[in-house]
């Protein structure tokens, strides 16, 4: 890795320390506003169904690549009160945001080309200045006898430019409870190292983030807020462990991505 | 079948089923010469982060088990395993293995291993019941750690209906570079249980793979394994933050000469 990489001790302070100062100044230098905008859809383009009974399993992608509604046996963790999931990006060295989390977006992004099969919904979309091709993949895990279904997200950013870029890279989802036509939205959030979960408690259920790309500097983590973060200050909503109130799950990654090259990160949403 | 209600009021209720503790043995309290926590068969899957390693002793309990260099039950009092309360007749009969503690009601097991499992089949001192531990290997790979899948078949050996609880528990503690901690994170869902070391470290879970059997998966607020016929006693609050358990508790009618299996995964988180 290069030194402009985060390092796991400096991620962990910042992570601890609840607030944006912690993070570095590169992060702070341009604050985006998480307000709506006009091309941030929240309709359902794509829906993948399996599963009986209690692991029924329901979840929706948008043509942006966004997850919008996600199930378990009727138990609904998205499309609550506030549906916010998506990804962002800060491109580091400019301090540049960009995010689409369904409910609001930074307005920096073109449109999206969308294909879905039975099995697998793909967004692909270019950064308004040309920088970023980010490539959502959103794999259907099937529901069985003894297990839930859940939804594997590949995330493929392309940078477009002759030089090499840091990024932090975000996925995120607002958590809430609905069951019957209720809706709960103060929840009990915790995380690991590479899980953060989000449940109802009293023996309903709930839904986990889980890593699936292992480096030191993918770390998932709850945040005490239902918003999608600002991707240029990721931790300023870190929650305390346990929190228990209207929270988010959050993915945090950094990495460079070489001019011309692409990484891919890999994460779960499965029920709990 | 009873009914759900009856079984959440028995694992929620923090005084449920008082009289039917009559004749329940009281864990955690003595050692059995039949009780054990040495390593009987090791399974080891993965690399680096997601390496994971648990082993399983004679009795069917699982003594250890580890990711990276996380581990979470070989820590201090190692107490997983199994339990069942015979409610057929008053006063209900309680059976137990914990690994560091037992009924002392239970026949010494016969116990066999291979590279992808461990068996170990017991009956019951009075001959009613006869159980089958199966822990099932889930390799790690590359994306995901490894997983222990446990299989608990009852069998009741008599010519009677029979109406018993099972509950499987782990005492969840944290030891990483010979620094131990005992007080951790601990949630439930109706279908997963997990206990996890905060500050971005990690956890274990137990989650229920057996439908439509009704499940109740909680969390304790005590290390000490529970009472087989009163398995909710210590049911702890949501969030807990101390030094607790993870635990599921079915409710099962096991038909006179036939058997059940209940099914549930411990994981890494």
């Amino acid at each position: 890795m290069k030194s402009t990489m985060l390092n796991g001790a400096l991620i962990v302070a910042m992570a601890l320390a609840l607030s944006a100062s912690a993070t570095p100044q590169s992060l702070r230098q341009r604050r985006v506003a998480l307000v709506p905008t006009k091309d941030a859809p929240a309709n359902c383009s794509a829906t993948f169904v399996s599963g009986n009974g209690d692991n029924a399993t329901q979840y929706c992608v948008t043509v942006n690549g966004n997850i919008i509604q996600f199930s378990r046996g009727g138990d609904e963790y998205i499309q609550g009160a506030k549906p916010i999931e998506g990804y962002g990006i800060c491109d580091v060295s400019p301090g540049t945001a960009y995010f689409d989390y369904a409910f609001n977006n930074s307005g920096n992004w073109g449109p999206s080309t969308f294909s879905s099969t039975a099995t697998r919904a793909i967004s692909t979309r270019t950064s308004s200045d040309g920088i970023w091709e980010i490539t959502n993949t959103i794999t259907q895990v099937a529901a069985s006898g003894s297990h839930p279904g859940a939804a594997t997200v590949t995330m493929k950013i392309v940078n477009q430019t002759g030089i090499l870029r840091t990024i932090v890279l975000i996925r995120a989802a607002n958590v809430d409870f609905k069951r019957a036509g209720a809706i709960d939205t103060n929840n009990d959030f915790d995380h690991t190292a590479d899980t953060v979960t989000g449940l109802e408690p009293g023996f309903n259920s709930g839904l986990s983030l889980i890593n699936n790309t292992f480096s030191d500097s993918n770390r998932p983590f709850a945040q005490g807020i239902p918003d999608g973060p600002n991707p240029c200050s990721p931790f300023s909503g870190f929650a305390h462990q346990p929190f228990v109130g209207d929270g988010s799950l959050e993915q945090f990654t950094e990495f460079n991505v070489p001019k011309f090259s692409s990484k891919t990160i890999t994460l779960t949403y499965q029920p709990i | 079948m009873l009914s759900r209600h009856l079984i959440l009021s028995a694992v929620l209720s923090l005084s449920s089923l008082g009289g039917a503790q009559q004749g329940a043995q009281q864990p955690g309290r003595t050692t059995s010469p039949g009780s054990d926590t040495a390593c009987a068969a090791t399974f080891a899957s993965g690399k680096g982060h997601n390496a994971t390693q648990y082993c399983v002793t004679k009795n069917g309990n699982i003594a250890q088990f580890s990711r990276g260099d996380q581990e979470f039950i070989q820590v201090g009092n190692i107490v997983e395993g199994y339990a069942m309360c015979d409610f057929t007749a008053s006063p209900a009969v309680g059976y137990f293995d914990y690994a560091s503690s037992d009924s002392g009601n239970l026949e010494p097991s016969t116990f066999s291993s291979k590279a992808s499992n461990a068996i170990s089949t017991r009956i019951t001192r009075d001959g009613i019941w006869e159980i089958t531990n199966t822990i099932s290997k889930v390799a790690a790979n590359a994306m995901s750690p490894g997983a222990a899948k446990v299989s608990m078949k009852i069998r009741n050996l008599t010519p009677v209906d029979r109406v018993v609880f099972v509950t499987r528990v782990a005492d969840i503690d944290f030891a990483q570079g010979g620094t131990l901690d005992f007080n951790n994170d601990f949630d439930f869902t109706a279908n997963t249980a997990f206990g996890l070391e905060p500050v971005l470290a990690s956890g274990l879970s137990l989650t229920n793979n057996t439908f439509p059997v009704l499940p109740a998966t909680y969390t304790l607020n005590t290390p000490v394994a529970p009472d087989p016929c009163n398995p909710g006693a210590n049911r702890a609050s949501q969030p807990f933050v101390g030094d607790g358990s993870i635990a599921a508790t079915y409710e099962l009618l096991v038909p006179k000469q036939g058997a059940k299996t209940i099914v549930l995964t411990y994981k890494p988180i």
